[in-house]
Formats: structure tokens, C-alpha cells, sequence
């Protein structure tokens, strides 16, 4: 038993390192462009754009403001999540874990960015002519795929488990 | 209803976690910069040295009165330019005297005065005044 659960370990540790370096590394990529232009604005493709925007708040920009008692609040409620969810993955020993180890690895990235540099980087742009999606960065992209797929196994696979039980 | 907790919480958590933010945002200059260039250094208030005391006094009076016997170059100027405005208002005042005095002078130089001249220089005068006389009557004849 503790064999199984060493291993989940190291797995979650692995998924939780591999998802913050690459989010470091694309986020390093796009913050040395920055150090030759003053401005990061690349076009890609008609549907894809870089643009360096940089975010103090939580999602969607709410609660960015200047105030540093508000966003020394939102970290450290981040941070308390963040705690929560390797709490729930350590615990946890279903396919679960994993999706959390995503989430975790995201969320790690951008608190770094958070307590590092006062604010998180946000830098893929994706647009249809001119509607442009929220501005984003890869880190969101794994949390925003582990909660959907913790959703997906809420919905699909726990209701099967209660329909049997 | 535990479905729901779920997914609230799932809710709570991607807003918290994720980091998206508007173009608008970026586009309203709210964005962070990596160059200080419009940072305003505020200076601080004028204030006295702590070793202002022991400066030595600028020596002035020497520089008014050179011992030497040199020129002083103050004096100079301010005398220069009191002369020329003196002589601004003479001019002024008697510019029609001069010009008349001027005038008379030229005339004077033109007509030479023969009572103070030496006899032997009026005889050769009154000689070539007496021949061009004569041209002028053969010429008109």
C-alpha cells in the first residue's frame, strides 16, 4: 500500500513539475522578447496572436487593482487552495489525481508569477476577426483542462459507480 | 446536491487559479512595463551644506580696488559707458552747430587764406588765377 501510494507520489510530483517548467518556460520565452521590444505583439496566425498582458487579479481581470492589501489576500487565498488540492491529490487514489496534479502544476505557476513579479503574464491571444478571447496563459490552459475533466469524471464516472452501488 | 458543492467549489477554484484577462485591459495601458521611462524622481528641498561656515569669503573689495594699479575692468565699463552717453546727448543737442561748423570748415580748406599765406606762394597763386581767366575769355571768344 504505501508502494502504490510512493508511487502516485512521484507520478503527481512528475505531472506537477513537468506542467509549471514547461508554463516557466514559454512565460521566460515571451518576457525576453519583452527585453528587445518594449511591447510583445505577434501575429501567428488570423486566429492567434501573442500579446504580453499582465493580470494582478484573478480570473477574467476581476479584482485587479492597485491596492496591495487585496492582492496580497487573493495570493494568499490562492495559496490556500493551492494546499487544499495537493491535501485532496495525496488523499485521493482514484484517476482523479492526476487531473489535480494538472491543476496544481498551473496554479503553482502562476503564484510563482504572483510573488515573483506582482503580477501573472498572460500572453496567448485568441481571436475570430475582431472578437478576442480572454488573454491567457499556459498555465490556465492545464487548470482550466484538469477542472473540466474533474467535471467530466463527476458527471460520467462517479454516477456509474452510484448506479451499481 | 453534492454534485453541486462540487461544482461550485470547481468554480471557485478556476476563477481563483486562472489568470485570463481582457485585451481591453491590455490595450487600456494597465498593462506592467519593464522600462521606468516616464518614472518622476521627486527631488528633494533645497538645504544648506553642513560645511558652508568654513568656505572662505569671496574677495570681493580686492577685486573693486587692484593694489597693482592695474585697470579695473568695472570702473572701465561704467566710465565708457557714462562717456558715451554723454556724448549721445551733446550730439543730440548740437548736431546742427556741428554740421554748420563742418560746412564752414570745408570751405575754409577750399578757399585758402591768402593774408597769412607767404607772398611768393600768393604771387604763383594770383598768377594761375589770372591765366585761367584768360582760357576762359579766349574760350568764350
Amino acid at each position: 500500500m504505501n508502494k502504490i501510494n510512493l508511487k502516485n507520489f512521484y507520478l503527481n510530483l512528475l505531472i506537477i513539475l513537468i506542467v509549471f517548467i514547461f508554463d516557466r518556460a514559454t512565460k521566460l520565452y515571451i518576457l525576453k522578447l519583452t527585453e528587445v521590444e518594449t511591447s510583445v505583439d505577434i501575429y501567428i496566425t488570423p486566429y492567434l496572436n501573442l500579446f504580453l498582458i499582465w493580470n494582478k487579479g484573478i480570473a477574467f481581470g476581476l479584482l485587479s487593482m492597485n491596492e496591495s492589501i487585496i492582492y496580497n489576500t487573493i495570493t494568499f487565498i490562492i495559496g490556500f487552495i493551492i494546499i487544499v488540492i495537493l491535501f485532496m491529490m495525496w488523499k485521493n487514489n482514484n484517476i482523479q489525481r492526476y487531473f489535480l496534479a494538472l491543476i496544481a502544476g498551473g496554479a503553482l505557476g502562476n503564484l510563482y508569477d504572483r510573488i515573483v513579479y506582482m503580477a501573472v503574464p498572460d500572453f496567448i491571444d485568441l481571436h475570430f476577426q475582431e472578437f478576442h478571447w480572454f488573454v491567457f496563459n499556459v498555465a490556465d490552459i492545464f487548470i482550466t483542462i484538469g477542472v473540466f475533466c474533474l467535471i467530466l469524471v463527476e458527471l460520467i464516472y462517479n454516477s456509474k459507480i452510484n448506479e451499481k452501488n | 446536491m453534492k454534485k453541486i458543492k462540487t461544482f461550485i467549489v470547481l468554480f471557485l477554484s478556476v476563477i481563483f487559479l486562472n489568470a485570463c484577462s481582457t485585451v481591453a485591459e491590455g490595450l487600456s495601458g494597465s498593462k506592467k512595463k519593464g522600462s521606468e521611462e516616464f518614472l518622476i524622481n521627486k527631488k528633494p528641498p533645497l538645504v544648506v551644506p553642513p560645511n558652508f561656515g568654513e568656505l572662505p569669503l569671496p574677495k570681493l573689495a580686492e577685486n573693486k580696488a587692484p593694489a597693482d594699479g592695474g585697470l579695473n575692468i568695472e570702473e572701465i565699463i561704467t566710465q565708457s559707458s557714462s562717456v558715451d552717453s554723454n556724448v549721445e546727448k551733446k550730439e543730440l543737442n548740437n548736431s546742427i552747430e556741428e554740421s554748420i561748423i563742418e560746412k564752414v570748415k570745408k570751405k575754409k580748406i577750399r578757399e585758402p587764406n591768402l593774408k597769412e599765406a607767404p607772398q611768393e606762394v600768393v604771387k604763383e597763386i594770383k598768377k594761375k588765377n589770372f591765366l585761367q581767366k584768360l582760357k576762359k575769355k579766349i574760350s568764350r571768344n
